[in-house]
């Protein structure tokens, strides 16, 4: 062993050197060092692989996941943004509306934020076939600006969507609960503006099946004028609801949109749409994060004491080091660049596994089998396409970056204490 | 007639070191009996302490067979090998005898502890052995504030202190000076005479050889002259 | 090789290099009370949406009509036989309540709203949130009370108050709409806006007098233990041939796969953690065999048996695991009993209202949890030092001598 570890010792070469040596050899002294025992190296570096893998999958999917989850969740109905009037968010009765429905969307569609935008009227309403009736909501869309802001027309399971202005849209659930069929006709019922009775007579030419009953059960689109003349709202709508290009770009278009809305009128982004979704995930991505948190401390640890367990067996030839005049302090970088060449080690296969994975993934997506109840509740698609970008596959090698380089450097600085003469006496 | 201590007939050990073999033992034959003190003496490389390695079941021969207190060893697996080497054979190293998380107190009772002595006859008989060899005060210190001679007496009296049939002991002085060496050999010698330990010891120093009642010599493999 | 020798040697050993072995415990430590604590939250988060489901008029097991879920209304009522809670002599029961629930629209003067009209008799509802309801106003004093207590939201919804009138409509069984009129009695305050919004309680001969019919279109049970659910479908489905017995779990998928999710989520957690921490566990195990050859080797030739040494490597994996695990729990106990009572989540709310929780939230430490990981910690400690363990066992006498 001592002889082996003479070999390996940087040359002190000339009688002017000061004990320090070039970067370089460094490198190489470090890299021979790291190997010395394999074993110890393999088994650290398998650890920080192992956690750059579970690091960089589990954040790929989880951001991969929102972004499905906001895109499923705004594309049924809420859509990125909307405007409404001021209080209609908090009471959405019937008397909360926009007047002027038509020129404030004509002038939205203007901005070129908007990728699409389409006026919605809503009503809660009695809705009878005959002599049965249910209670629901009727919801006053046009039929060709509708489809772009919202999935619901895509659900469609027979006939069509809102062919004539006296159509409806009705959900399946709802369908077999009343006993209709296409061609049927329904009446609807509501409390009009000023207290009066709205009444319009529809027939139904579509039926919708969501997979969520509580939708399926209560909502029925109509064209937009006709629920506007049955409540008496003239051009007046209730939402005005948003496309942009991204729905993550919806805070900051709102920002812009909002001061050219007229009085009384605001614009509320999904966040503010779906506080629950933006909770959700903010729950979710506060226990990743400790999972992450853990992950990343507890390798740091074991990186740690591999180096420990280092710089206790090598107390010897350190101790010889200094004899023959090298600085502490080289010594201490020395450890550090062999840390540095662990994490090299741990990184490249971490990082090849979880990455290679990812970009696959990130293309095909991930069915999540099995559990179509909870995707229907969370508002998750089906498939998730993991996310991949910097943020994702670079977190977690570079906070290991850190911690390997600073759980290198605690037991290293311990050989700055280091007295060769007692380093030498030291039993092997 | 008496029994064989040890017994050893066309023992062979070849060692397959870079495809050249070594054969470190060549059809060895040799007989201890009970009561001697035998030394083994030969060059460097001759083939002392594999001679002892086999005797003490730490190594198996390629060839011939070994007996040692009327049991043939290479009948016996690892786990009876251990009993054997537990209960009738022991051995006194070179450097290095000492568990280093005991105290030599503790060190002398080990064996009897894996004996399954109970242990107020453990610590009685432990503690009579270490005053018997003049260390009753450095009974409870670690081994690593030890001098390599206190170590080699705590590893005697952990040796003795079971009554074994057969003590072995290899180059026991390489690590003393001269009047350690001369302590030791009495320690020996007294084991011997009093306790009828039969000793087989390997070394190349006179003075070890002095005190053996026989003396037998190795080169390359071969006892050459007894 | 006696048991007690066996510890003495390996705590020595471990405590020879303390420094090692003593962050090998922090990281376990850290470790188990990260995932004892993240487990805290989602058994808490389980077992109070169980609840809220349970507590919200579902019951652990409820009786219906098969066609009820799919088209809810009184055509799919049922009329009890008297004493059927006889069949349930054996399942101790907390309580039990027959309802007549049907969709209603429900009109003020200026608003209408869609709701669930139910007809209850309050000496029953101990055993949903009806029972331990805090209502402005009056609640409802029996089955016959015409009057009807609605939630805060609703009633704020209607622009109505506690005294004012209602009107309410429905469908009776031939199909056709009733319509009536109701004082409210009183306005409720729920955990949950949601429910506030959906539910309108009555006396439950009230809704069978406008529907003019005496059926019931649920019939939900409470049971001192939900481990009985299993007992008490199978007795109660001897009772009610044609009808729908369910367990909350069926009428609650969602729930019920949020609480399984819990139960799977503890195992996961253990295993992502400690899969990370293993690596270092083996190289600390390896190491201590590797130092120890001449050692192992001189105590072999002692005539220590080769499965001693094996057991005492295991020993000593074992020890670190346990002394990690112990600190570990006893730090989670420790950081969660300043939150036993209960965390105010109420910046989270409107998930948690989703999700049936309230906005005090209450993690759970089960003792039960702590056993698993316990448990599952001395076996990764075997497991651990499998590998060092055959490394140890092939260090023989000899290389003890030659070194
Ligand atoms: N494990 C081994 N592998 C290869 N050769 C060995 C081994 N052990 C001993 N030998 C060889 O066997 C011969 C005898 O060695 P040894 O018994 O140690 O001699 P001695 O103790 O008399 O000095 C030497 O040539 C030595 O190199
Ligand atoms: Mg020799």
């Amino acid at each position: 062993m001592a002889a082996a570890d003479i070999a390996q010792a940087p040359p002190v070469a000339a009688p002017t050197g000061t004990g320090s040596v070039g970067i370089g050899l460094h490198m190489r002294v470090a890299w021979r060092n790291l190997w010395r025992n394999g074993r110890r190296t393999w088994l650290t570096a398998s650890g920080i692989a192992f956690s750059i893998f579970l690091c960089v999958v589990f954040m790929s999917f989880q951001l991969g996941s929102y972004d499905g989850m906001i895109d499923t969740a705004t594309g049924m109905m809420s859509g990125h943004m909307q405007v409404q009037q001021v209080d209609y968010f908090d009471d959405p009765k019937v008397a909360n509306r926009i007047a002027g429905g038509s020129e404030l969307l004509r002038e939205l569609e203007q901005s070129p934020d908007v990728v699409a935008a389409a006026p919605r009227v809503e009503g809660f309403a009695l809705v009878s076939v005959g002599e049965r009736s249910f209670g629901g909501l009727v919801m006053g869309v046009d039929p060709v600006r509708e489809p772009e802001v919202s999935a619901l027309s895509k659900q469609i399971v027979e006939g069509e969507y809102l062919p004539r202005t006296d159509s409806a849209y009705v959900g399946k659930a709802l369908a077999t609960n009343l006993g209709l069929k296409i061609g049927d006709e329904i009446f609807v019922m509501g409390s009009a503006l000023e207290g009066g009775v709205a009444a319009a007579l529809f027939t139904v030419d579509g039926l919708f099946d969501t997979g969520q009953v509580e939708l399926d059960r209560s909502i029925l689109q109509v064209p937009l004028s006709a629920v506007q003349s049955a409540f008496d709202l003239g051009d007046s709508v209730h939402r005005i609801v948003l496309m942009g290009r991204n729905a993550n770009d919806a805070t900051a278009i709102a920002e812009r949109l909002a001061p050219a809305l007229p009085e009384g009128v605001r614009i509320l982004d999904w966040d503010k749409l779906l506080p629950e979704l933006r909770q959700m995930i903010q729950m979710d991505a506060v226990s990743g994060l400790i999972i992450y948190v853990l992950l990343v401390a507890i390798v740091t640890l074991s990186v740690a004491n591999s180096f420990t367990m280092t710089v206790f067996e090598r107390t010897r030839e350190f101790g010889m080091l200094i004899a023959i005049g090298m600085r502490p302090g080289g010594i201490v970088a020395m450890i550090v660049i062999e840390a540095l060449c662990m994490w090299v080690v741990g990184t490249a296969i971490g990082a090849a596994i979880s990455f290679s994975l990812m970009v696959g993934l990130g293309i095909v997506g991930v069915p999540i089998a099995g559990l179509e109840d909870m995707a229907g509740q969370f508002m998750m698609p089906e498939r998730i396409h993991p996310e991949v970008s910097f943020f994702t596959l670079g977190t977690a090698p570079l906070v290991l970056l850190v911690g390997t380089l600073v759980a290198g450097l605690i037991p290293a600085l311990r050989v700055r204490r280091l007295k060769p003469v007692e380093a030498l006496r030291e039993e092997e | 007639m008496t029994q064989h201590v040890v017994e050893c007939q066309g023992v062979s050990r070849t060692y397959q070191d870079d495809a050249v073999p070594v054969h470190a033992l060549r059809g060895v034959d040799f007989a201890l009996d009970p009561g001697e003190f035998v030394s083994l003496a030969g060059p460097s490389g001759s083939g002392k302490s594999t001679l002892l390695h086999v005797i003490g079941g730490l190594d198996r021969p390629n060839a011939g067979a070994i007996s040692v207190d009327g049991e043939d060893i290479n009948a016996l697996g690892d786990s009876e090998l251990a009993d054997l080497r537990l209960n009738k054979i022991v051995f006194v190293f070179q450097a290095y005898t000492l568990i280093p998380v005991r105290s030599p107190h503790e060190n002398v009772e080990f064996i009897m502890q894996l004996q399954g002595v109970d242990a107020a006859e453990r610590g009685e008989r432990a503690l009579g052995t270490l005053d018997s060899l003049g260390m009753r005060d450095l009974a409870d210190r670690r081994p690593g504030e030890m001098s390599g001679g206190q170590q080699q007496r705590v590893a005697i009296a952990r040796a003795i202190v079971t009554n074994p049939v057969l003590l072995l002991a290899d180059e026991p002085s390489a690590n003393l000076d001269t009047g350690t060496t001369g302590e030791l050999l009495e320690l020996l010698k007294r084991l011997n005479k009093e306790r009828g330990v039969t000793i087989l010891t390997a070394t190349h120093d006179p003075m070890v050889m002095g005190y053996a009642s026989r003396q037998v010599h190795l080169r390359d493999g071969e006892i050459v002259r007894e | 090789m006696p048991l007690k020798l066996l510890l003495q040697l390996s705590w020595r050993n471990l405590w020879r290099h303390r420094r090692r072995n003593g962050i090998m415990v922090l990281a376990i430590a850290l470790a188990v009370t990260g995932v004892m604590l993240m487990n805290t939250l989602m058994r808490g988060m389980a077992a109070e949406m169980r609840e809220a489901v349970i507590d919200n008029l579902t019951g652990h097991i409820k009786v219906i009509h098969p066609g009820y879920m799919a088209d809810p209304g009184i055509g799919r009522g049922f009329e009890p036989e008297q004493g059927w809670e006889r069949a349930l002599a054996d399942v101790p029961v907390a309580g039990w309540a027959q309802r007549v629930r049907v969709p209603a629209v429900i009109m003020s003067e200026r608003e209408t709203r869609g709701v669930q009209l139910v007809g209850v008799d309050p000496a029953q509802e101990t055993i949903s949130f009806l029972g331990s309801l805090s209502v402005d106003g009056e609640a409802l004093s029996g089955a016959e009370d015409r009057r009807i207590v609605v939630g805060a939201t609703l009633a704020e919804q209607l622009e109505t108050s506690v005294g004012r009138r209602l009107v309410i409509m429905t469908q009776g069984a031939d199909g056709l709409n009733r319509e009536a009129g109701y004082r409210i009695a009183g306005t409720y305050d729920a955990d949950s806006n949601a429910l506030e919004k959906v539910f309108v309680f009555t006396g439950a001969q009230t809704v069978a007098r406008l529907l003019e019919s005496p059926a019931v279109t649920e019939v939900s049970l409470r049971l001192e233990s939900g481990d009985d659910i299993p007992l008490a479908l199978a007795e109660l489905g001897a009772v009610f041939e044609d009808l729908d017995v369910k367990a909350w779990q069926d009428l609650e998928p969602q729930v019920a796969s949020m609480v399984l999710v819990a139960d799977f989520g503890l195992y996961i957690m253990y295993f992502v953690i400690m899969g990370a921490l293993v690596f270092g566990l083996v190289n600390a195990l390896v190491t201590a065999v590797m130092e120890r050859v001449r050692e192992l080797g001189m105590l072999r030739a002692l005539g220590m048996r080769p499965r001693s040494v094996v057991a005492q490597v295991v020993v000593e994996s074992t020890l670190v695991m346990t002394a990690g695990v112990v600190v570990g729990l006893a730090l989670a106990v420790v950081c969660y009993l300043p939150f036993s009572g209960g965390i105010d989540l109420s910046a989270f709310s409107e998930t948690m209202q989703m999700m049936g929780v309230r906005n005090i939230f209450t993690p759970r430490l089960e003792v039960a949890d702590m056993v698993i990981v316990f448990v599952l910690s001395l076996v990764l400690g075997v497991l651990a030092s499998l590998y060092p363990a055959r490394r140890a066992v092939k260090v023989t006498p000899l290389d003890a001598m030659r070194r």
